[in-house]
């Protein structure tokens, strides 16, 4: 098992490096002038010039390369323009929500997408199989941001029951010390109000994120599960007398469990691009917020940043996946 | 007996899917004759009317006609996505062609390659490079087949592969045809199958994207319309004054529009690879 | 002696098709039946139908079916036998058992599911169920998993699990499908030995004959979903009535001699197919022109019974 950690880790090493090498090249490679773009148009052109050197502009871009990489591995991404701090403080600050939404919307997508997906599975055909099929395909054709919007016109605009989509505490309510996880540091602390506002907050976010991200779990733990209750030792277990809710949640969803594993990585992958579009609806401070902003005012060290973390993030969640994997199926192991 | 009742259903699905986005086509080529008022009219005098007679989808904050909009929308929504998957394949196919008929150290290169690329979530890449290049609709069209290169190349590669072992691709090389030969004219031919269903199910995928990336502002620059900035431009009016048809018609554009893609994708899937019918 | 199984005028279709024509077959305590016959002749139908685990579209319809003398008419009655009264010993081992547990963990769960066993108690009667399967390191292969043992060892894991719920017949479905030749061997003589010891009696559902000939006491031999010859294993080898069964005896003779194998002309009928009185007869040598018309009677000789209009012996009484 620890020889199949540091594998996958000495595996990822390579994967590492060109990413920053994508990110570095989006950053400065691409046409137009970068210290142009960080100092801002209003700059004078010797403003513009000092800011060339200073980034290293002026040399040549393998070396600007390394200056960018010694940077990176001291945690440095730059100044944002915007806010004044260093991009990584800002992100670190803002991670929290963005994490606690995925988290949310992740468990929401998975508990409702596993059992539905098995559902349909067993009943192979049948009207949940095809309500299934339905919901999958129109929930790939609705796009999340809009999906949100339309649950704020719903159960904010006309029934009332949610609280307006604007942050992850009602306004004037103060946030719990402690992690930036709201809703843990509010059961640590025994803060029942706060822990009830925030909860009410990350509901429909929750819901919007996670929402497509059911129809392709569904999916694929349907056909996983199918193939599973077509397999020999499914056979072998009914004839050895194993039936009902034992053969479904021991054997038939344990066994369709790697793939279920596989796909929630890649959702979540998709979850850090969603993320910057429910926040932006909900005007949740989170990363995807504060990159929509940098957008607007075009920070570049700050979209480049998120840009590049989302990619760490991406290839770490996949780590995970892959080590859960090696857990829940004993023969990824052998590979 | 249940395999021409199956058949039939699969059929039904294609040609709603059609239907569907053949309506949509003409929509976005017959947008002046469909929508009588201008997309581009700014006029205070009609803010914020709710849906009636005279507009049908109602105004926006500029006085615009909201179904004028949804309507020539389609035509830059439709353009951007399927330009995009256009040469997302004409770059796609071709890699894939040739790493996975060489196979080697060409293939693996080219594997870690894409490795890298789709480490980046395809919409936060998306958005990097749009930041830096700057937005437009020839920039949008160039990131976003970026991005769906990757996905063309695996496909083919893994095509190739299993049909390079085919007899009749032996018998190809036996006669002494050139790589290239064989590549184009006994390979090539074998990939058009997944190929146009990934080009369905891409298309769909690129309309989300665009819309995506219009939503947070990277996209068709005002006063342009484009549905995903259409409904970012409705977020605050729904949410502070309750006016919900700004945001909703364009969302229900931007699901139709896919909903027919993916109808056609799966049962053309269908079509191509019987197999996976018995699978279901 | 009665029988502890007992099946009379067993039919299937599965959507529309007819699979199993009326099956007729009994096993006694203490013996081991062999159910042979092409492939396509029914004989897995058979064991899945009695353990109730034919697929959703089958419609299942019985004369009589008893075990131990209680109804198993009733589909409720044949599920709960499953493990309990009944084992199973499943083709393709390997594929068997399930990849992401342990074998003693499957076996555990066997146990506390079948006899109601605290853990530590059933851990100590996995590893005997192990020892009993002749494994000579049971705590070994008690912590592996399937993918890391041989397909022989699996099947062996597999005959534990089957014997794990103390049941009084077992039925081994080709259990020897897929494994090498020299461990074929091993494997049928164990399932004779722990069937002996275990007081249980078998069912051995094979297309080889030369198996029967080493293990079972008896033989039925199935054609085109019905079984159309009975007897022992030596009336069966010797004088079977049936000229089905007795071809299939003289090829298997021959193979065994290292002759060039033959085969009985014609194909074997799919179901659907449409069969005339006896279903044997377009590859029979014997059939004459009733054969087509009229259904075949039930012959008695000795302890043979047989379905056939011109059975091979003189003495033939028809009942």
């Amino acid at each position: 098992m620890g020889s199949y950690i540091a594998r996958r880790l000495i595996a990822l090493v390579p994967i590492l490096i060109g990413v920053t090498m994508v990110a570095f090249l989006v950053s400065r490679g691409l046409p137009g002038d970068p210290a142009r773009l960080y100092a801002g148009m209003q700059a004078s052109e010797g403003e513009v010039q000092a800011i060339r050197v200073s980034l290293g502009l002026d040399k040549p871009l393998y070396h600007q390369y390394w200056i960018y990489m010694q940077g990176l591995i001291q945690g440095d991404l730059g100044f944002s323009l915007r806010t004044g701090f260093p991009v990584a403080e800002d992100i670190r600050n803002r991670l929290p929500a963005t994490v606690e939404m995925v988290i949310f919307a992740l468990a929401f997508a998975l508990s409702v997408a596993l059992p539905l997906g098995v559902w349909a599975a067993v009943r192979r055909g049948k009207l949940v199989d095809r309500f299934s099929r339905f919901i999958s395909t129109l929930g790939v054709a609705i796009p999340d941001f809009w999906a949100a919007l339309i649950l704020v016109m719903i159960f904010f605009v006309f029934l009332g029951w949610a609280p307006a989509p604007v942050g992850r505490l009602d306004l004037g309510a103060s946030p719990p010390d402690g992690t930036g996880f709201y809703l843990l540091d509010s059961v640590v602390r025994g803060e029942w109000g706060t822990f009830t506002n925030a909860l009410g907050h990350i509901i429909l976010p929750m819901i919007s994120l996670g929402f497509p991200a059911i129809a392709p779990i569904t999916r694929l733990t349907r056909n996983a599960t199918l193939s599973v209750l077509q397999s020999d030792y499914i056979a072998f277990g009914r004839a050895s007398g194993l039936r009902g809710a034992p053969l479904y949640l021991k054997y038939v969803l344990r066994n369709s469990l790697p793939g279920a594993i596989t796909m929630t990585g890649l959702i979540s992958g998709y979850m850090i691009g969603g993320a910057v579009l429910i926040e932006r609806v909900f005007s949740w401070p989170g990363v995807g917020l504060y990159a929509y902003n940098s957008l607007e005012r075009t920070d570049h060290a700050a979209i480049q940043g998120v840009v590049l973390l989302s990619a760490v993030t991406y290839l770490l969640v996949f780590l995970v996946v892959d080590l859960l994997q090696s857990i829940v199926d004993p023969r990824v192991r052998l590979k | 007996m249940t395999t021409t009742a199956t058949k039939r259903k699969w059929d039904r699905r294609l040609v709603v899917g059609l239907i569907m986005f053949g309506a949509m086509i003409c929509v976005a080529v017959f947008a002046p004759w469909i929508a009588r008022n201008d997309p581009l009219a700014i006029d205070f005098a009609t803010q914020f009317l709710a849906p009636s007679a005279d507009h049908w989808f109602g105004t926006g904050r500029l006085g615009f006609d909201i179904f004028a909009r949804v309507v020539y929308a389609a035509r830059y929504d439709l353009v951007i996505s399927m330009s995009a998957v256009l040469m997302s394949i004409v770059i796609g196919h071709p890699i894939g062609l040739v790493v996975g008929y060489l196979g080697g150290r060409v293939d693996s290169l080219t594997m870690r390659a894409l490795d890298v690329i789709q480490s980046f979530p395809a919409f936060i890449l998306a958005v990097g490079v749009l930041a830096a290049l700057g937005e437009g609709v020839f920039n949008l069209i160039l990131v976003i087949g970026f991005v769906g290169i990757p996905t063309f190349v695996r496909l083919v590669r893994a095509e190739v592969r299993s049909l390079r072992e085919h007899s009749y691709v032996e018998a190809g090389r036996a006669v002494g045809n050139s790589r290239t030969r064989i590549m184009v004219r006994y390979i090539a031919p074998g990939t058009v199958g997944t190929v146009v269903t990934q080009a369905a199910i891409s298309c769909g995928w690129a309309i989300l994207l665009t819309a995506a990336l219009g939503f947070i502002g990277l996209g068709v620059p005002l006063p342009d319309p484009e549905w995903g900035a259409m409904i970012a431009e409705g977020v605050e009016e729904m949410v502070v004054g309750g006016r919900w048809w700004i945001s909703v018609f364009p969302g229900i554009a931007i699901a139709i529009t896919i909903f027919s893609l993916s109808l056609i994708g799966e049962s053309i899937a269908d079509l191509v690879e019987p197999t996976r019918r018995k699978s279901r | 002696m009665s029988a502890i199984l007992e099946l009379r005028g067993l039919e299937v279709e599965i959507e529309g098709l007819p699979i199993l024509r009326g099956v007729d077959l009994e096993v006694r305590p203490g013996e081991i039946l062999g159910v042979v016959g092409e492939t396509g002749a029914g004989k897995s139908m058979t064991a899945r139908a009695i353990l109730d685990l034919l697929p959703a579209a089958a419609t299942v319809s019985f004369e009589e079916c008893t075990f131990g003398g209680t109804d198993f008419i009733p589909p409720r009655a044949r599920q709960l036998a499953r493990g309990h009264q009944i084992g199973f010993v499943p083709q393709r081992p390997r594929g068997s058992l399930n990849p992401v547990f342990r074998v003693g963990k499957q076996i555990v769960d066997t146990l506390r599911r079948l006899r109601g066993m605290a853990r530590t108690q059933a851990r100590e009667e996995a590893l005997n169920l192990l020892r009993s399967v002749r494994i000579t390191d049971p705590e070994r292969v008690y912590r592996s998993y399937p993918h890391e043992l041989s397909g022989g060892m699996c099947q062996r894991v597999c005959i534990a699990i089957a014997l794990a719920g103390e049941p009084e017949l077992i039925i081994a479905d080709e259990p020897t499908t897929g494994l090498d030749v020299t461990i074929q061997a091993e494997i049928l003589k164990l399932l004779g030995e722990v069937i002996a010891e275990h007081n249980a009696a078998g069912m051995l559902i094979t297309h080889d004959l030369g198996v029967v000939a080493d293990v079972c006491d008896r033989v039925a031999v199935m054609y085109a979903g019905r079984v159309i010859n009975l007897g022992t294993t030596v009336e069966i080898y010797r004088e079977a009535l049936h000229p089905y069964a007795n071809q299939l005896v003289s090829i298997a003779g021959s193979l065994d001699s290292g002759g060039t194998p033959q085969e009985i002309p014609g194909r074997v009928p799919n179901p659907g197919d449409e069969l005339v009185a006896c279903a044997f007869a377009p590859r029979c040598f014997r059939a004459e022109d009733d054969c087509y018309g009229e259904e075949p009677p039930l012959v008695h000789i000795g302890g043979q019974m047989a379905f056939c209009h011109h059975p091979l012996t003189s003495e033939a009484v028809s009942v």
